[in-house]
Order: C-alpha cells, then structure tokens, then sequence
C-alpha cells in the first residue's frame, strides 16, 4: 500500500485516497474552434510514462481536497506532492 | 459540555464506548483571510483552529475540517448569530447536520488498542494529541478522530447511517479484551 502525504493532514494509507488520472490537463479554447481531433485528444488521450507520472488524488475519507502527486510508475516511488494551482516541479535528475 | 445520554454502551476490561447524539454544525467559508479567522476566534472566546486537523474548545467545541470548512459542537440556532457577525462581508455558509452524526466516546487504557484495529491512523500521545483532530478511515467508516486531554480517551463522530455497523464492529472488537 502506498503511503501518500497529503499537503493537509500528513502521510495517509492509500486506502483514504481515490486517484484522479493524469494532471495537467489543459482545456483547448474556446470552445467553439476547437477541432474534433483536439477535443477527443483533451477527453480521450493519455500519457503513460514509465517513470515520474504527474497525477491528480483525492484524499477522500480526509480532508476531501484533490492535489498532485509525481509518482514513479516503476518503483511507486512519490517524487513531489503539491497543490493544485502550483507548477510542476522540478524533477530533473529522477525523472 | 452537557453530555446528553448515551444512546447505547458498551462496557469491557479497560474499555468503555458510549453512543451518544451531538449538536453538530459545518461553517464553510470560501478562502478565509486572517482578519475573518480572528473575528470568528474573538466570537467563540478561542483561537479558531486554523491550522490543517486541529481542534479548538471554548463555550464550543471547533474542529478544522478542511481548508475553510470546520465542524461546530454546536446546533445551528446558538452559533448562527456570531457567525454571521464575525463572516459580514465574507461568503460563507453554516449548516445544522446534528441529524447526520453520532458521537462514540472510547475511553480507558484500551482504546487506543481497539482504535488501531479500526484504523491505520497514529494515535501515539506523541504524534496525536489533544487539541489535534484527524478524519481516516475507521472500520470501513469516514470518521472524525479527537483525542481527549487524558491521553486514553477519544471521540469519534461517524455518519448515523452507520450506526448499526459501528455497534455491531465495537462489539466484535472489543471481544478480545475480555479474555
């Protein structure tokens, strides 16, 4: 089970958490000039990484708030947790 | 704190629960600034909790929540006035849930024992004490987890909806301690 710190309440169990997929995702815009392909691309298409995957979690039996978590997809290993809002950071060297 | 009745007990070596109803209420207000945390602090007689699972005890009892939503020990009637002074100019809402919860109150040198079978939360004196708050999952359960000044007593609140399982899970548990 991972151990995932939450920005609020500290290191939780996994179990308290639900994992809201890929971050940073931007919307196109505007709405109305966004191409089919762009759209379904927005709604459909997903990274997979093998290493440092930037990924959205909800602490959902805590404090209900979502923020980012950089995790290793090979080792689980949790680089960076940070709040929504704030940039990505700089994982240069682990990633 | 009038403590009302217990709704249902349950009695073991080292171990007392007691089910009770509590006056409850949630204030939420969007993205507080100091000034309106210290208007709500200087209304209630406290320092307001603000800080991430701490909890606050003054005329009432005041636990953080989430970032800017905190529960009231209070029904809705009593606190509404001061918060509505405090929050002027500030959009907030406070809501009555006193029908949605129920308070477990575990005491005796046990109950950190019982808790740890319910729960993956620390509840080391060390790392949870008194005038912190957690919200985990207990038995299966969203709960809210308040440690006493004592050291060997917590309150719990749960959904009412749960009730039955809570009492049915606390019997169970507490079976091992009467061997």
């Amino acid at each position: 089970m991972l151990l995932i710190p939450c920005p609020w309440c500290g290191p939780r169990d996994e179990i308290e958490f639900r994992c809201g997929g890929q971050s940073h995702i931007q919307r196109p815009e505007p709405f109305d000039a966004v191409s089919d392909e762009a759209w379904a691309d927005y709604l459909f298409t997903r990274i997979n990484p093998k290493g440092v995957s930037y990924e959205r979690w909800l602490h959902v039996f805590g404090c209900r708030q979502w923020f980012n978590v950089a995790r290793d997809t090979r080792t689980h290993e949790i680089h960076a947790v940070y709040r929504m809002g704030e940039p990505k950071p700089d994982l240069r060297g682990v990633e | 704190m009038g403590e009302s009745t217990a709704l249902w007990t349950l009695a073991a070596p080292g171990l007392a629960i007691a089910e009770r109803q509590t006056p409850a209420s949630v204030l939420r207000i969007r993205r507080p600034d100091a000034a309106v945390i210290r208007a709500l602090g200087e209304a209630f007689g406290l320092s307001w909790p603000a800080a991430p699972n701490t909890v606050a005890e003054g005329a009432v009892r005041i636990a953080w929540l989430a970032p800017g939503e905190w529960l009231l020990f209070a029904s809705a009637e009593p606190v509404g006035e001061p918060v509505a002074t405090a929050c002027e100019g500030w959009l907030h809402h406070l809501s009555d849930v006193t029908a949605g919860y129920r308070l477990w109150r575990i005491e005796g040198p046990r109950s950190r024992d019982l808790l740890a079978k319910g729960a993956a939360l620390d509840t080391h004196p060390r790392v949870f004490r008194s005038g912190q708050c957690a919200q985990t999952l207990f038995a299966k359960v969203h709960a809210l987890v308040i440690p006493d000044r004592s050291g060997d007593a917590f309150d719990l609140l749960t959904d009412v909806s749960f009730a039955g399982h809570v009492r049915a899970w606390f019997i169970d548990a507490a079976e091992e301690f009467r061997a």
